[in-house]
Order: C-alpha cells, then structure tokens, then sequence
C-alpha cells in the first residue's frame, strides 16, 4: 500500500531516522537525552519568572501574573515546536550527507523525521503547560484534547515548509543561516507574546488568519477556554497544512534529483 | 586482438544466441540499459532556474549510454581509471543516484559499498554503527542482535568495538565496515576500491568471506583500478572509459586490452588457421590433444602447454603442464599431439593454454604465438564423465594405519 509515494518500509525508516536524530544531537554529551527535556523546560522556567515575578504581566482583564504565563506559554510551546521544527528539518538533506551519498532511500524522510523532531519540546511544554495549570487550581478536563487535531495540521503544515527549506538549502546553504532571524521576526509579528488585541486595529484583522495565530489559538482556546477552535479556523489551517504538505512535497521531489550536483 | 572473440576462456562454451539470451536474461540480478548520469554544473546565477523551474544549462556526463547485466551468481569487473565514472555508475545503479536517462533493474536486496567514509556519526561506538547501518537496511531487531557478534568477531576490533568511531585507526575503520557492509548474506554486492585495504591478514579474510558469499549465491559488481583483484573474482569485466564502456569481455582478455601489453605476431611460427576453438575429453581416459601450428623459419621453435582453472574468488590455478619441447625446425605444416594418459581431471571447464617459443639468449623462451588467458585469448577444454570430489584425479595410492596404540 502506498500513501503519497511511502510505503510500509518507508515507515520503518521513517522511525529509525527519528530514533537517529534524537540519539546523533545528544550524542556526546554526559545527560545525553536528558538535555531534550531540559532544554525547553529551562526556557519556559526563565519565562515563568520573568513575566511572573519580574515584569508581573497580566493580561488585560485579568487578576494574576500566572494566568499570562500560562496565556504566553500556550503559544510559546507549539512555537518552540515549529522554530525546532524548521531548523532541523532545513538542515536534514545537507547535514546527513553521508546518508544520502551511500545508502538509496527517499531523500524527503529526512525532513520529515526533522518535523517530527520537534515532537519532543512540545510535549516537554504541554506537560509544563498541564502542571501550571493544575497549580493555578484549573482541573483537567475532556475538552484539552481538542489541541490533538490542531497539533497534527501543525506537524503537516511545518513539515511541507520544512521540504521547501531542505531542498532550497542543499543549493543556497545561506537558507540555514538566514533562517533564525525569519523566525525571530516571525515571533514577535504573531501575535505569540502580546495578545491579539494589542495589535493596530487594521492589523488584527489581517493577523487572525496568520498561521502562527490560528495555530496558538487552537491550542489556547482548549486550554484555557475549555472550548473547541473555532470550526473556520480547524478548516482553515486544514486546507492550508495540505497545501503546504502537498506543495513542499512536490517541490522537494522536483528537486532532489539535483542533489547530486551539490552534496 | 585477432582470434580472441570467439575464446573468452571458459566462457567459450556459452554460444550466444537467441534462446539462451533470453534465459540469460531472466536470471541477471543487475541489468542496465542506454544508462546515463548527468551530474548539472551550479554556479551562481545557474542555481535558481534548477530552483524555481528544475532545469538547467550546464551539465557534465559522467556516466554515458552504460548496458550491463551480471548474471546471478557471478562478480562483474568494472576496471577504470580515476574519474571514469565507476564510483557514479554504482551509485546509479544503486539507486542513489536517480539516471538521467535509461533504466535501472536491481533484482533482490543490495549491500553497497561505495566509499568507506563512515556515513554516520564518528561520536557513534562501533556497535552503535554496525546496529544502525543494519537497521537502515531493514534488518529487525532479533537478526541485528545475531549479525552484531559475527562483525565483532570478523572485525577483530575487540574492546574497541564498544568505544567511538573517532578512536579508530583508518584501518580499524575500514575493518569494521567491511564487516558490516558484508554481514547480510545471499546478497547483491556492489562494492567499490575497497578490496585494497587493510593489512594482509585482513585483506585475506576479506577474500575469504566474498568466497564464501559466492558460494551461497552472491553477486554482485567490483569497481576497481586494481585489475588483479578483478582476475581473481571475475569471470567477466568491462573497461570505463570518460563514462563510457569501452572494453568488455572475458575478464584476463579485457585486463591484457586494458594494460595494453604486446601480443607475438606469430611472425615466425604461429598456430594454424584451423586451430579449435575448444577441446572437449572424458575423464580419467587416454586423451590426445592434436594441435595444428604453422611454422615459417627454419630454427627450433618450442611448444608448451597447460591446462589451467578459474575459480571465482580464488583466481587461476595450474593443474597440468607440458614442459617446452622443441617440435619443429623447418617451415611446413605440423601436427603436434599431446597425450594425456588416464586424463587426471574430474568433469568440467578447463582453460588450455598454447605456447610457442624460440630459445633466446641466455637459454630465456622468447613466445612466438600464444593461446593463454593471460593474453585473454586461450581455448575452453571441457572434461566429461563421471563427477569427482576434487578437481584433479592422480594415480596416488595410500593407505593408513595406527602407529602408536
């Protein structure tokens, strides 16, 4: 059976890439794998205090400084997602060169398993996310899971961005480079870390259909709100993640026959 | 080479024709047709139409217009010079390389070895490595588990085979990868330069093990420059030339092409027209081998002969051999017959070789005309009769006994 060109094997290989590249950016180091959980912890610990105790933002309406960490976090996590996301998966064809030079397999698993790398803060962050909820007395609740379907279309919709920026890296490897600052500028032009309603009122209607935006919505929304995304923003970020994944599968395949000239 | 179409050594008994092409075919495991790999030239203002539009300008042929197919069971020699496009050509037909044109047909699993860069993390141990390559070519856990300890032992890398690649020494390195590129067995095999690595006792090792995957039905394809290690694993091999094949044949014919060494002229005395092209005898009979020769001056000429056999991933081997005798010393035509009483081989192909010669000086054998493998050009011998355990039936008699109780 194969689903978009993948197979079974493809599958297979899907995973053991992803059990590489968690294994390879630990390697070395004493903690090892501890780091994938520590790393994000420590930013959203640094976060916490610095909004909660240092700055003591609220957001408007509210009575407390945690309600605007959790209201921050809630974005930031899935942001922190989609940033590693990007950056592993942009360098996932030039980095495994070896790879791609000695074994014959479908170059676009590589990143794609980069995409799914960032699986791993925003689970760190969701859990990080549960437990200050559940400190500032907020029970748990069904609806929580409404974030599930909003974080698939998320992986889909970075993941088909991801295949552009690998492929468009192996030619112009300045991609790479460039790609933090896109992201720092990405951040702070979403409304990320000041509510939507602190934007110019000309602009909040361009910025609800922000990707980023619908995507931290979708997450807000159940976990703050207990309520589901609204249904045109699911349908909206759908069509646009298969769009993405579609587009950037295309583009990857349309290009990676060129790979030898460059890798 | 005149006279050297129609008796690639053994393989002079493969006619080809039309059937057997067919059934030839059905059973190669690696078959190329019109392959061709461009690699595109990128430069600076050429990368973005290979972006935006996928295609480009400026592109270099490294492999052009390739037909080959290895038949199962079988090693091709691919001999070439740096830059020939070997190592491009076994990355196309690996599938690494996606062809610019023509088709690829790989029939059943592949181990490849292009290059013995360690394609992975040098942080990884040894295991680490072995486990990894296994799992990325499909093997699950319990056969990982069981192939982790047979590349140990064969890698003789001992403790080190738990400490990180980055420790290794470059001979160490490739010991390990050897092993493990070769641990699946029953497999297709393309594997380039590497057979020249390592120390002599693990170069041995290395034979030791393609033996005995060839004999569980390996095949596969050796790239190379170095044209002995192709005499002794291929029975057949081609020359790459600038990407194209420029040679092909029975693997000694196409090194001698390749070396380019002088062949006699057969000036003086020179084996007749009507020389056969093969032999054929039964086993354990008297057997007269008569050969026609043509001698031209007026002094001694000498001839010679043995019969010799090629084994895949041994080489060549003697097995009979006529000591030079001088047969004829004025111009005519002549009859020489060589008598091989009860004939002491068992049943199959044998490669005989034909040998004439003037004494030069200091009592040295100068060759007038030669029928040899080794100047890709020498005669099947085909031995019927009743199958033997070994090759080669002397009149030895033995007997034991205990000699201490």
């Amino acid at each position: 059976m194969q689903i978009l060109g993948f197979d079974r094997a493809d599958a297979l290989r899907l995973l053991n890439f992803l059990k590489m590249g968690l294994r390879d950016r630990f390697l070395g180091s004493t903690l090892g794998l501890v780091w994938a959980i520590v790393n994000p912890l420590l930013m959203m610990g640094i976060f916490t205090f610095v909004f909660a105790f240092v700055f003591r933002s609220r957001l408007p309406g509210a009575e407390t400084s945690l309600s605007f960490v959790i209201w921050l976090i809630s974005g930031y996590g899935p942001w922190l997602a989609i940033s590693d996301s990007l950056a592993t998966s942009t360098g996932a064809v030039t980095g495994n060169s070896g790879l791609v030079k000695n074994l014959a397999f479908k170059t676009e698993l590589l990143p794609i398993a980069g995409s799914l790398m960032g699986l791993v803060p925003l689970a760190v962050s969701t859990c990080y996310l549960v437990a200050l909820l559940v400190l500032s007395g907020t029970r748990p609740s069904l609806s929580w899971l409404a974030i599930l379907p909003v974080l698939v279309l998320q992986f889909v919709f970075i993941t088909g961005i991801g295949l552009c920026l690998a492929a468009v890296n192996v030619f112009v490897r300045d991609t790479a480079m460039v790609l933090p600052n896109v992201l720092m500028i990405l951040l702070f032009s979403s409304p990320i870390f000041y509510p939507l309603s602190e934007f110019p009122k000309v602009l909040q209607g361009v910025l609800q259909f922000h990707p980023f935006q619908v995507i931290a919505e979708g997450y807000r929304q159940p976990l703050l709100h207990r309520a589901w995304p609204a249904p045109w923003s699911l349908a909206y970020l759908a069509v646009l993640s298969a769009m993405a994944f579609l587009g950037g599968l295309v583009f990857f395949r349309k290009l990676k026959g060129y790979f030898d000239a460059r890798i | 080479m005149p006279g050297s179409s129609g008796a690639g050594g053994l393989l002079a008994t493969a006619v080809p024709g039309a059937a057997r092409d067919e059934e030839t075919m059905s059973r190669s495991v690696v078959e190329c047709r019109d392959l061709s790999k461009t690699f595109v030239l990128l430069d600076g203002q050429s990368i973005w139409p290979v972006i935006l539009g996928g295609h480009f300008v400026k592109g270099f042929p490294a492999v052009r217009d390739v037909t080959l197919q290895v038949r199962q069971g079988e090693f091709l020699g691919v001999l070439g010079r740096n830059g020939a496009g070997k190592s491009t050509l076994l990355r196309t037909l690996g599938g690494v390389y996606a062809p610019t044109s023509g088709t690829v047909r790989v029939a059943g699993p592949l181990s490849a070895i292009y290059e013995l860069g360690m394609a992975g993390n040098e942080l990884l141990t040894g295991q680490d490595f072995a486990s990894r390559w296994l799992a990325l070519h499909g093997s699950g856990r319990r056969q990982v588990d069981r192939l982790l300890s047979e590349i140990a032992e064969f890698a003789e890398l001992g403790e080190y085979f738990d400490n990180p690649i980055y420790t290794y020494s470059a001979g160490m390195k490739a010991r390990l990868f050897f092993s493990v590129a070769t641990s699946l067995p029953g497999q297709i095999y393309l594997i380039d330069e590497v057979l020249s690595v390592g120390d002599e006792h693990f170069q041995t090792k290395c034979w030791r093990r393609l033996r005995e995957r060839l004999a569980a039905g390996a095949s596969g394809i050796l790239a190379t420059h170095d044209w002995t290690s192709v005499l002794k694993l291929c029975r057949e091999a081609c020359v790459l030339e600038r990407g194209r094949i420029v040679d092909r044949g029975s693997s000694p014919a196409v090194v001698q092409r390749y070396l380019g060494l002088p062949q006699p002229r057969g000036d003086a005395a020179a084996f007749a027209a009507h020389l056969p092209s093969a032999y054929c005898a039964l086993a354990e009979e008297d057997t007269t081998l008569s050969i026609p020769i043509d001698v031209k001056v007026t002094s001694p000429v000498w001839f010679a002969c043995s019969v010799e056999s090629f084994r895949q991933g041994i080489g060549w081997s003697h097995l009979l051999q006529v000591e030079p005798r001088p047969v004829a010393s004025t111009p005519g035509l002549y009859e020489v017959a060589v008598t091989i009483p009860t004939l002491p081989l068992s049943p199959g192909e044998y490669s005989l070789n034909l040998f004439l010669s003037e004494r030069g000086a200091e009592g040295t054998f100068v060759p007038l005309d030669v029928r040899s493998w080794t100047y890709g050009n020498d005669l099947a011998f085909a031995v019927a009769g009743k199958p033997r355990e070994s090759v080669s039936v002397l009149p030895l008699r033995w007997r034991g006994g205990r000699t201490q109780s």
